[in-house]
């Protein structure tokens, strides 16, 4: 059973083989997620988290969820050195942890219910479990970053998480969010992790580190990534190609 | 820290297309991305307006969407028609993100591959990359396109 829903701004995609899945299942996670968006957005007024930037709320009043993200934000800084952040100019902004986090979750409400074989997609970052209608493994297709319609490397996973950290592209400037106006060299950077919290977080950081992310992901215990530059070259760590699907 | 993708060539192709009725004679897979494509391909578009002749045609001028919400951060475009037809997509409000400003550590490089990306072509399951917004794209153009009829 697969469906798909629009929350956060992007499509939440789930599919879950196991016979036994029913469309309440289902929903769970959509709700699950919806929650997220209504505490988590910083664009949504009444969110926690647009109150707690208007110090309208005491920390010791933080929700639990609210004080996990916090918790695990100050850790993910820590280890990337700075370069994961939710603090600027006294506001805070937790969306690029919060959407692997909450896939993460979203996989903890299947496993909860017992199910064995699933994935769950939002906005592209993916976390699967077991094995796919045909009984392999999940198969998953990396976007070429110049051509949406086509992709450029076939992984297969069975319990992993991948994210991918791109830039924004408008017309045809490549715009790196990191660095005002600026032409970036790095246009797409892709992270399997033993969990999607795990690859997301660090895709994040690492995309934000320019050149030097892939060097970043290689130092990291069970990480692999996989790099595209501006050129189309793909600089990827040698524990990645075990994960690829050739053709 | 944001970590979504706008191709807006081909949200705007598709979406456009989609919105003019057209697609009959051409496929979305223009080798460029301006956003003038729409405007610029001048036998593609005179030729849809040959086989849409029945559809509908916008009222000239600039349009405004609404600004929707994307999670991580509002979109808002402005849809320019002429002649009816759109030529022009702005985007007026588009999600941001902050700057970094920490060194980059200078520590051994361990070893890596390389290698040119390649086109695949076998089957998969679902498909990873970092694509989105694209919601609050079309909600927005559809409002600004509601606006010219």
């Amino acid at each position: 059973m697969k469906d798909t829903r629009d929350i956060m701004g992007m499509p939440i995609i789930i599919e879950v083989v196991d016979k036994k899945v029913t469309p309440k299942n289902i929903e769970n996670v959509f709700e699950y997620f919806e929650s997220v968006d209504k505490r988590f957005s910083t664009y949504k007024r009444d969110s926690e988290i647009s109150k707690i930037n208007r110090n309208e709320i005491l920390p010791k009043n933080f929700s639990l969820e609210m004080q996990e993200v916090f918790k695990l934000s100050e850790e993910t800084k820590k280890i990337t050195k700075g370069y994961f952040d939710i603090y600027r100019n006294g506001h805070i902004d937790p969306s690029g942890l919060v959407k692997g986090w909450a896939i993460f979750n979203g996989a903890k409400i299947l496993d909860e219910l017992g199910f064995e074989n699933f994935y769950i997609s939002a906005g592209g970052d993916i976390q699967v479990k077991g094995k796919n209608e045909s009984s392999k493994k999940w198969r998953i297709g990396i976007k070429n970053p110049f051509n949406q319609e086509e992709i450029i490397k076939i992984v297969e996973l069975t319990t992993e998480g991948i994210a991918t950290s791109g830039t924004y592209i408008r017309g045809q400037h490549v715009y790196n969010p990191f660095k005002k106006g600026d032409i970036t060299d790095i246009v797409s950077l892709s992270v399997i992790g033993p969990n999607i919290y795990e690859a997301d977080r660090f895709a994040t950081a690492a995309f934000a580190m320019g050149m030097d992310g892939i060097k970043f992901i290689q130092k990291q215990k069970n990480l692999e990534g996989y790099m595209i530059d501006k050129n189309g070259i793909a600089t990827f760590t040698e524990g990645f190609e075990k994960y690829v699907v050739n053709n | 820290m944001k970590k979504i993708t706008i191709v807006l060539l081909l949200v705007i192709v598709v979406g456009g297309y989609l919105l003019f009725k057209s697609g009959s004679n051409n496929s979305t897979n223009a080798n460029n991305s301006t956003t003038d494509t729409l405007g610029a391909s001048e036998n593609n578009t005179s030729q849809n307006s040959q086989n849409n002749s029945a559809t509908t045609s916008y009222k000239d001028g600039t349009y405004d969407g609404d600004t929707i919400d994307a999670f991580y951060g509002m979109v808002q475009v402005e849809a320019v028609i002429s002649e009816g037809k759109i030529t022009d997509i702005k985007f007026l409000q588009f999600p941001d993100s902050p700057g970094h400003t920490s060194e980059v550590s200078s520590q051994a490089l361990p070893a890596l591959k390389t290698e040119a990306i390649q086109k695949q072509s076998a089957p998969v399951d679902v498909i990873g990359g970092a694509t989105q917004t694209s919601d609050g794209f079309n909600k927005s153009l559809a409002s600004a396109l509601q606006k010219a009829q």
